[in-house]
């Protein structure tokens, strides 16, 4: 079509973009807040809430937790830049309808100062300034394990959707994080930390259960972060959540990952398709998402090879 | 303005193509000295480097005084000569031309086609457009916005320096920037067949995808060369449907990535991403949404659902919220619309 000169710089444009570094704010957390801000903070929360409105009549719950001890190195640092896109890449690629996007954070309520921080479900810029107030705490006891069950909890009993409630949809959670959950739900913390009073420690496997009723709950391993691809975290989350263990090795991906989870659980996109729009990419997340995403598409038994 | 040079080929010798009596003729009747050197075949015309024809007042006025000076003059020619030699000077002394004529071309404001060009092609936010040949000469009006031409310039400069060589008719070439009497003056090619959106009310979604995939793909290019341009709106994309070229023109407003921007434009302040009017750093994500509110305003009411979809994911207040990147964008886009419309 016409001269030819506009036509090929638009083709090459789309084949060679790269992924552009985007700046961001990390004010609360650099400023040297080791509190959790008053907008994030679990204890005394009665329930965070995903409503339909007449704006958003269709309301998907998205939760995106995400580990921020120091055993993750920068990876939490890198997440906080990526995942503002996440709303937008939803709304343009139509893989979910009128989606609310909750951030949270995970530390370790043995040792850590901000061992649970909640944001609010929001479809607009909000969710990009609970983002930025994420105290990103970089501690993390020394043990391989993460109080990923204190938020699990929190999730199981202090989250209302209407998606559930009036259309009988779960919502999604996505926890990014690279360590294990302590094995039981201990009353103390949770008296501590959200303020509930518990009569008997939880087994994690069933507030795993108890989650999964409301969400469907995935795990994403960033193979970037200190237990990366370790063995005995992958096994330990795949006995709790089954296929939905991720490996996730370009981080620059995360957002198109967790874009495509949601696509395919919504059925507004099949796999083929949502990896064919990523092929278009050119780079690297194509593979990598593809990698991160083969137990979702093939859900045959695995035959062990060693 | 300044014509350009003269070709390199001097004249060997000075022929003179016109008589001594036919000269005189016209001294005496021309009015003014524009009218008189203003004529083709006088012998006089030397030719710029894009080969149109000049006359420069000087050396026509020192070939006519060389014909009918009254020393070369013969005896019976003495008083002829005298009369028209003090002709000629008093019309080269009072003359109303400015360096050179360009014979033959006429303007259409009625007036005399020697005279300094006054009336300005286009009038702009901050400068005023005059036509020069194939060149368009950019003046500021206001010597307190040198420093929005100096950034165009800059930008500009920088585009042809660090941006993608295949790229560079997004943006009009720059010619040269001088300071004029305290005013920086931008002098930009001229985009010839290009009309800006504003002129071009109505255009069909087909049409208006292409518009979006190429703006998308300028955008991009300046942004990998370091540069926002902060100004996306109808009067600032030049389009040519021949050649389905788009021309990204102004770049007064533009800074470097992460730079704060310098001024808006007052009428559109409804129409900026909030960081400009806090003049906070602009990034790409900037130019993203100014270029998709841009695209909304084109495909008005009845934009297909799921291009307004696509749209609404890129116009969030925070910037971190938008895409970061155009070109990625771009392939965004193309994944939405039927391949027929991907060219």
């Amino acid at each position: 079509m016409g001269s030819g000169r506009w036509s090929t710089d638009v083709y090459t444009a789309a084949e060679n973009f790269r992924a552009a570094t985007g700046r961001s704010a990390f004010a609360y957390s650099d400023g040297g807040a080791r509190t959790a801000h008053p907008d994030l903070d679990p204890k005394g929360v009665f329930m965070r809430e995903s409503r339909d409105s007449d704006e958003h009549p269709v309301s998907t719950p998205i939760v995106v937790m995400f580990d921020v001890t120091g055993s993750m190195g920068n990876v939490p640092r890198v997440l906080q830049t990526k995942l503002p896109q996440l709303l937008g890449l939803l709304t343009r690629k139509g893989y979910a309808t009128d989606p609310q996007i909750m951030f949270g954070a995970i530390g370790d309520a043995t040792c850590d100062r901000v061992p649970l921080q909640v944001g609010q479900f929001e479809s607009d810029n909000r969710m990009d300034e609970h983002l930025s107030r994420i105290v990103l705490e970089g501690g993390g006891g020394g043990q391989k394990r993460e109080s990923y069950e204190l938020a699990m909890y929190f999730l199981a009993r202090h989250v209302v959707a209407d998606s559930l409630v009036q259309r009988q949809r779960k919502g999604y959670l996505f926890l990014i994080g690279d360590e294990l959950p302590y094995r039981k739900v201990k009353p103390k913390e949770v008296k501590q930390v959200i303020g509930d009073d518990l009569a008997e420690a939880i087994p994690v496997e069933s507030i795993v259960a108890e989650l999964q009723r409301k969400f469907e709950v995935f795990f994403i391993l960033p193979t970037a972060a200190g237990y990366g691809g370790d063995r005995e975290v992958l096994d330990t989350w795949r006995g709790l959540l089954g296929q939905n263990v991720l490996e996730l090795d370009d981080l620059d991906a995360v957002c198109e990952t967790i874009a495509l989870t949601v696509g395919l659980g919504e059925d507004n996109v099949d796999l083929d398709e949502g990896l064919d729009d990523l092929a278009a990419y050119g780079s690297a997340a194509a593979g990598s998402v593809a990698g991160a995403l083969a137990p979702l598409a093939d859900r045959s038994p695995q035959i062990r090879r060693l | 303005m300044n014509p350009g040079y003269a070709t390199s080929i001097p004249p060997t010798q000075t022929h003179f193509r016109i008589s001594f009596d036919e000269a005189v003729a016209r001294i005496a009747a021309a009015g003014t000295f524009a009218e008189l050197i203003d004529t083709t075949g006088v012998g006089i015309e030397r030719r710029t480097v894009t080969g149109a024809a000049f006359v420069s007042a000087r050396h026509a006025y020192r070939i006519l005084a060389k014909i009918v000076h009254p020393d070369v003059a013969d005896a019976a020619r003495r008083a002829v000569a005298n009369e028209a030699f003090a002709k000629l000077n008093a019309l080269y002394l009072d003359r109303n031309v400015a360096g050179a004529v360009f014979p033959g071309r006429r303007t259409n404001h009625g007036r005399h086609p020697s005279a300094p060009e006054t009336r300005p092609y286009a009038v702009g936010d901050l400068a005023d457009l005059f036509e020069d040949a194939d060149t368009l000469v950019k003046v500021v009006r206001d010597p307190a916005n040198n420093d929005l031409m100096a950034a165009e310039a800059t930008a500009l400069r920088r585009l042809r320096t660090h941006g993608r060589p295949n790229y560079r008719a997004y943006a009009p070439e720059l010619k040269d920037s001088f300071g004029y009497y305290g005013r920086t003056v931008n002098v930009l090619a001229r985009q010839r067949g290009f009309s800006n959106l504003a002129e071009m009310p109505g255009m069909e979604p087909a049409d208006l995808v292409w518009v979006w995939r190429r703006l998308l793909a300028g955008l991009g290019w300046a942004h990998r060369a370091g540069v926002v341009h902060a100004a996306v709106f109808e009067e600032h994309v030049l389009i040519d449907p021949r050649v389905r070229g788009v021309v990204l023109v102004d770049w007064c407003y533009s800074t470097a990535i992460g730079g704060r921007p310098k001024a808006l434009i007052a009428k559109h302040e409804l129409k900026y991403p909030p960081e400009v009017p806090a003049a906070r750093p602009v990034t790409a994500a900037t130019d993203i949404h100014l270029a998709t509110s841009l695209m909304k305003r084109l495909f008005g009411a009845d934009m297909p659902a799921p291009l307004r979809r696509f749209a609404d994911g890129c116009l969030y207040d925070a910037p971190r919220m938008r895409p970061q990147n155009a070109w990625q964008l771009l392939t965004e886009l193309d994944e939405l619309i039927p391949p027929q419309y991907r060219n």
